[in-house]
């Protein structure tokens, strides 16, 4: 049964030396059907069929670099060497779980061969031999094992880009193939070419193997050691090596060792790139410790990088230092008309590069005068000189289409892909099916960036659909936002109850709680709510004083810490509210009924129960876990009714009634702190996801009851928030809201000086008065405009471990209030099951995990919140945007419209009806005026674009025509058109409409 | 780290209900009244055993029986890092009593009033399941010193790693953090004498079913140490010409 034969290993790490026992084997089996073998240890099942066309055995190189290949194209019957996936998990964990996945799919015939532990397949280390040649030895003595076994029944191909295998292994008269080779014979799976990730030194190598070897001798060397050395392969993918042949366009990154001691003394700075969103050509660098980012400018200066890149950055000499621009640069069509052949693009390159710099010139120079007189613009510019690491992500989106591409379709050729990101450049990729991808949504991923290629290089992953389709559309969000939106799998649900919907609340827990069943319990909500979070009573006490509770959802007993519901709850950290759809966070079950707080159903609550005096002053405060009934769950609308109407005299209308007037003093209380949101209806702070969806703005009626529902959640927030920092001063769980930049609010200022308003920004107090003394006679809708634009020039708010931040800092500025958290909605945020657990903890009823009390982790978990928080507003906006777009197909509408901000060579016009902006630009590209006879110029310092007969600036209310076009980037894209009407017509038009 | 990978393959290429390699000596120490070398895996084990013989500590002594006296050392050189343990440091004299305590129950004590029997075990390459080894090697030691026992004591490790069941732990699966299982068993009559769970907890429904497989592997061990015994027995009736 066992081999008795060992065989010792060394592993030296430090100074140790490492023995290990390895025993070979002789009942480990080849796992195909075709051999009859005895002796062996038989899975159930033999993975590789009689009936396939050939085997073939992949070497680690082409599993690293192929997975997307391996996973997407429909290759069968595969043999993985254990030495192989060793090699694999040794480089990449993701690769490794991606293959391992791979292996136990039955349907693709994969087959892990332990020729490691085989007696006649383990290879022994020669002496002067490397690791990577032994494993070479090891595939090569595997394949070589099933060619023998195998001889007449069934063809082996050992598929890799090894010449040095290659060579030995045709020596040895094995079937060898590159994969590209390999790729070619598969004559019904074109797009499987598409699929392949093309090693930078072997970009022409699927065209003449010998030809290639020929052209490139010093190149031979070096891309020997690279295969060799396959663990740094990865990391040298974004390094580039000098090729005399090819000019190269962008500057070379330093040394590893270069930017390494840059760092250390200083002289470089590392920190995250972030791009514009409407200047593709313009980036900053946010450095840790550091108060002001460092801009970049220029393909130059920004070198090859991605929005979200880790990077090194020099600083330039003072006299260099510029201000932000203010053109809009869009990577429009217009740019580069035909790619298709690399020298095309190369003598386009050299042309394209100068028109580029002379515009950086151009505005530079312009702005160097501006700056001395305005003086505080001016920012510290930089230029990166390394990548750290990169960020990458699938990108999806569209493949771009010409006049060019259209003729050579169906050859193998380059095309650019055009991300929906407009903060990522166009990536170029290859493919032999553009017939099948133009109209498609695609999605790619980003492979290198070479010094000499003006795009980078990426390839082909899947097809989503058709482009304009809303589900497909609808999905492209869901990805590019990061969101997670497969259903729950079989884990998570097998961690809810095993009842379903017939569960019942266990007599012993009812016990364990503060029984509130009794209670006169109501909730109140928008109509058609699923998952009801909250819900209050009030009861008049005989000492004049109101017992108020509120009773939130008690989502934790059913989630259990480290349970795999968490852990996915964890991962998505808040539900997703789409125009059509809702992407959960928890599981339906959960979420829409267990802990959903239903009339008239007994359910699990935690509540936080004060005494208020008349004036709601709070005398104390009670938290807990209970159980509760609620009697009725009203709408909005319903409990507005009954609130006005003084005829109903049931309990919960005096309920609602006392409440209100509760609700009324604590919302006084907060204005006269200087609490912003309370002003303006439309303009909320993160507080209730409802009401923050722009659109809601005109369809959502805010009522007195809204308000009230608002106001004892902010006090059960802000008393939770108090206690749990006091349990915990180094590791609660609290939201804070810092005040706006210095500066942020310059441009607004500029832009109210010319209609003669101003707005006082020392405080969230002076800025709330202020706010509320901004009309205009002429302008109805000035005063919520002025309101918007100053939201726009806050800051985010976001969720901290209180151990991070000063005390100071806790401050919440939208709200006023000195310390807040979440705790009202855990169905919809995972921030909130945190806090639950926290005040679990502080109030003695269950202990606090080591997790929770370690200020590292939790400001570890609050990024993740805030990360994914912001991905779920950029998803809901942009399914705004979408169905607007769909709202507007095939329509021309003419409609009012406020300029919202003045550029250099455009205006954006918001169109309050519809929630839609556009940019309406005055010069083209070349730099010529659009209207003749108006010769726009702009004024930085008013904020204005003047022109003899007109100018047009910030709050000008003008006439516009909304219409949705077809757009020649994305593939046919639809957006939506802005044209000027009033006060002068100038008509956008795209010039390479895609209907030409 | 993955213990058991999906084609049911240990990191040293064993199956999960699979021993390492065993082989036992007796007889190596020529001074000694019994000696024995025991080696599973790269584990190996040194143990002599001295005695029956007069007391050497009068206050220790005992009217109606024998003592056992276990002396248990590791070789400063039996692991990966070199470092010194002395004879008296707790975790040492934790072993050397449990070991004496399961010896206890099976050697004959009352045949022998007022003696002591010493074991000394000295850990010569340490490579997991010491403990088990020790028990193991001294059994051996014993058998060949000729000291009257009921029974064998058969020891073995064992452990629930990665929802698998592994039997016969090496080092690097005793540092994974599961818990390690000692079963020692009397093959004969397939009792338990000895039961050590250290490092971990572990669910008791799982339990039974380690127990089980440790009594398994101790069988197989016993049917091992029956051979070898019987070997030595045979060379060393051969070599004086009896036969």
């Amino acid at each position: 049964m066992k081999t008795k034969s060992f065989i010792k290993r060394t592993k030296k790490g430090d100074v140790l030396r490492i023995v290990r026992e390895h025993y070979l084997r002789n009942d480990i089996g080849a796992g195909t059907e075709l051999l009859e073998e005895t002796n062996v240890y038989r899975p159930e099942y033999t993975p590789l069929t009689a009936k396939a066309a050939h085997y073939l055995v992949l070497d680690t190189n082409i599993v690293l670099h192929q997975i997307d290949a391996l996973e997407q194209s429909k290759l069968t019957n595969v043999i993985i060497l254990s030495t192989v996936l060793d090699e694999v998990r040794g480089n990449s964990m993701k690769t490794y779980k991606r293959i391992r996945k791979l292996c136990s799919a039955q349907e693709r015939h994969f087959y892990v061969f332990s020729n490691e532990h085989h007696r006649d397949t383990y290879v022994e280390r020669l002496k002067g031999e490397s690791v990577n040649d032994r494993n070479d030895r090891a595939i090569m003595v595997a394949t070589q094992w099933y060619h023998n076994r195998l001889k007449n029944k069934m063809k082996v191909i050992l598929i890799t880009n090894d010449k040095e295998l290659i060579a030995r292994s045709k020596k040895n008269n094995l079937n060898v193939q590159t994969i590209f080779q390999y790729a070619k014979t598969l004559k019904n799976q074109p797009e499987f070419v598409d699929l392949l990730y093309h090693p930078q030194d072997e970009s022409s190598e699927d065209e003449d193997e010998d030809e290639n070897n020929k052209q490139k001798p010093k190149n031979k060397k070096t891309n020997e050691i690279k295969m060799k050395d396959n663990t740094n392969q990865s990391k040298k993918k974004a390094k580039t090596k000098p090729k005399p042949k090819k000019t190269t366009i962008y500057p070379s990154h330093y040394s590893e060792m270069k930017l390494r001691e840059g760092i250390s003394n200083n002289t470089l700075l590392q920190g995250v790139i972030h791009f514009n969103r409407n200047n593709f050509l313009e980036a900053h660098v946010t450095v840790e410790g550091q108060v002001k980012d460092i801009l970049i400018k220029g393909r130059q200066r920004l070198n090859r990088t991605i929005d979200g890149d880790h990077v090194v950055v020099k600083l330039l000499s003072k006299k260099k230092w510029t201000t932000q621009s203010n053109q809009i640069i869009e990577e429009g069509g217009g740019e580069i008309e035909t790619i298709d052949e690399l020298n095309k693009i190369i003598s386009k390159m050299d042309q394209n590069d100068k028109n580029n710099k002379t515009v950086v010139k151009k505005s530079q120079k312009a702005k160097g005068g501006n700056n001395k007189k305005q003086g505080f613009s001016i920012r510290p510019t930089g230029k990166v000189v390394g990548i750290l690491k990169r960020k990458l992500r699938p990108y999806g989106g569209s493949i771009e289409i010409d006049e060019f591409t259209k003729k050579n379709g169906g050859r193998n050729e380059n095309i650019l892909f055009v991300p929906m990101d407009r903060k990522v450049p166009k990536i170029r990729i290859k493919t032999r099916q553009v017939d099948r991808l133009v109209g498609k949504r695609i999605v790619v991923v980003f492979d290198h960036w070479d010094q000499n290629s003006y795009y980078p290089n990426g390839h082909y992953v899947k097809t989503l659909g058709d482009i304009g389709d809303k589900e497909i559309e609808s999905e492209l969000i869901l990805i590019e936002n990061q969101v997670r939106y497969s259903p729950f799998c079989k884990e998570v649900l097998d961690c809810l109850p095993l009842k379903q919907e017939k569960w019942q609340i266990p007599p012993e827990e009812i016990k364990k709680r503060k029984d509130l069943r009794e209670y006169n319990i109501f909730s109140i909500d928008p109509p058609g709510c699923k998952d009801i979070d909250d819900a209050l009573h009030v009861i008049p006490l005989q000492n004049g004083n109101y017992e108020v509770g509120v009773h939130i959802a008690d989502v934790t007993y059913f989630v259990k810490e480290g349970t795999a519901v968490d852990i996915e709850a964890s991962e998505r950290c808040t539900t997703v509210y789409l125009v059509d759809r809702r992407i959960d966070m928890l599981p339906p079950l959960l979420g829409e009924n267990l802990c959903s707080l239903h009339e008239k159903v007994e359910r699990l609550a935690f509540s936080c129960i004060w005494e208020l005096t008349p004036q709601s002053e709070i005398v104390n405060t009670w938290y807990g876990r209970t159980v509760i009934k609620s009697k009725a769950a009203l709408s909005y609308g319903q409990a507005q009714f009954r609130k006005d109407n003084l005829k109903m005299n049931d309990q919960i209308s005096k309920d609602i009634r006392n409440l209100n007037m509760l609700a009324k003093n604590l919302r006084a209380k907060r204005v006269q702190d200087g609490a912003l949101q309370l002003a303006s209806p439309e303009v909320h702070f993160s507080l209730d996801s409802e009401t923050q969806e722009p659109l809601d703005v005109e369809i959502y009626k805010i009522k007195e009851v809204n308000h009230l529902v608002e106001e004892f959640m902010l006090l059960a927030n802000i008393s939770v928030a108090k206690k749990i920092q006091a349990t915990f001063p180094s590791s609660a769980m609290l939201r804070r809201h810092p005040s706006p930049r210095d500066g942020a609010f310059d441009n607004l200022l500029a832009c109210l000086a010319n209609v003669n308003c101003s707005l006082n920004i020392e405080s969230s107090k002076a800025l709330a008065d202020s706010l509320d003394k901004c009309h205009l006679k002429s302008n109805p809708y000035f005063n919520t405009l002025v309101r918007i634009l100053t939201t726009r020039c806050m800051t985010q708010a976001v969720y901290f471990s209180s151990g991070t931040v000063e005390y100071s800092d806790y401050w919440h500025y939208g709200l006023a209030s000195p310390i807040y958290t979440h705790f009202t909605s855990p169905i919809r945020r995972y921030a909130d099951v945190v806090v639950h657990r926290m005040l679990a903890a502080s109030i003695g009823i269950s202990s606090i995990s080591k997790r929770l009390s370690n200020k590292y982790e939790v400001e570890k978990i609050a990024k993740v919140i805030n990360h994914c928080h912001r991905m779920a507003q950029s998803a809901s906006r942009d399914s705004i945007s979408l169905h607007s777009l769909i709202f507007f197909k095939e329509k021309l509408m003419d409609e009012d419209g406020y300029v919202i901000n003045v550029k250099k060579n455009a205006f954006i016009v918001l169109v309050p009806h519809y929630g839609v902006e556009g940019i309406i630009y005055v010069s083209g590209k070349d730099g010529k005026s659009k209207v003749p006879n108006y010769n726009f110029h702009f004024n930085e310092k008013k904020q204005m674009l003047i022109s003899n007969k007109l100018t047009i600036k910030v709050f000008d209310k003008v006439k516009v025509r909304v219409e949705s076009t077809k757009t020649v980037e994305h593939g046919g894209n639809i957006k939506i058109i802005l044209s000027l009407l009033k006060p002068l017509r100038i008509i956008s038009e795209y010039s390479h409409s895609f209907n030409k | 780290m993955e213990y058991v990978n999906q084609e049911g393959l240990r990191i040293d290429g064993r199956r999960v209900n699979e021993l390492r390699k065993i082989q036992c000596k007796l007889g190596v120490l020529k001074r000694a009244d019994g000696s024995a070398l025991f080696e599973q895996g790269f584990t190996r084990v040194l143990v002599a055993v001295y005695g029956p013989r007069e007391i050497t500590q009068r206050r220790k002594k005992l009217h109606d029986k024998a003592i056992i006296n276990v002396e248990y050392s590791v070789a400063t050189f039996s692991m990966t890092r070199r470092k010194k343990t002395s004879k008296r440091n707790k975790i040492s004299q934790e072993i050397a009593n449990s070991i004496r305590k399961s010896f206890e129950t099976v050697i004959q004590l009352e045949l022998f009033p007022s003696s002591q029997i010493d074991i000394f075990i000295q850990v010569l390459q340490a490579d997991g399941g010491i403990i088990p080894a020790c028990i193991n090697a001294s059994t051996l030691a014993l058998i060949d010193a000729g000291v009257p026992m009921t029974d064998y004591l058969c020891s073995c490790s064992c452990s629930f790693i990665d929802e698998e069941n592994l039997l016969d732990l090496n080092h690097l699966e005793e540092d994974s953090g599961g818990a390690i299982v000692t079963v020692t068993l009397l093959p004969e009559y397939n009792k338990i004498t000895l039961l050590r769970v250290y490092s971990a907890r572990i669910k008791m429904k799982n339990f039974e079913t380690i127990l089980k497989l440790g009594q398994n592997g101790c069988q197989r061990i016993a049917d091992l140490m029956k051979s070898a015994i019987k070997e030595h027995t045979i060379n060393q009736v051969n070599s004086r010409g009896i036969l």
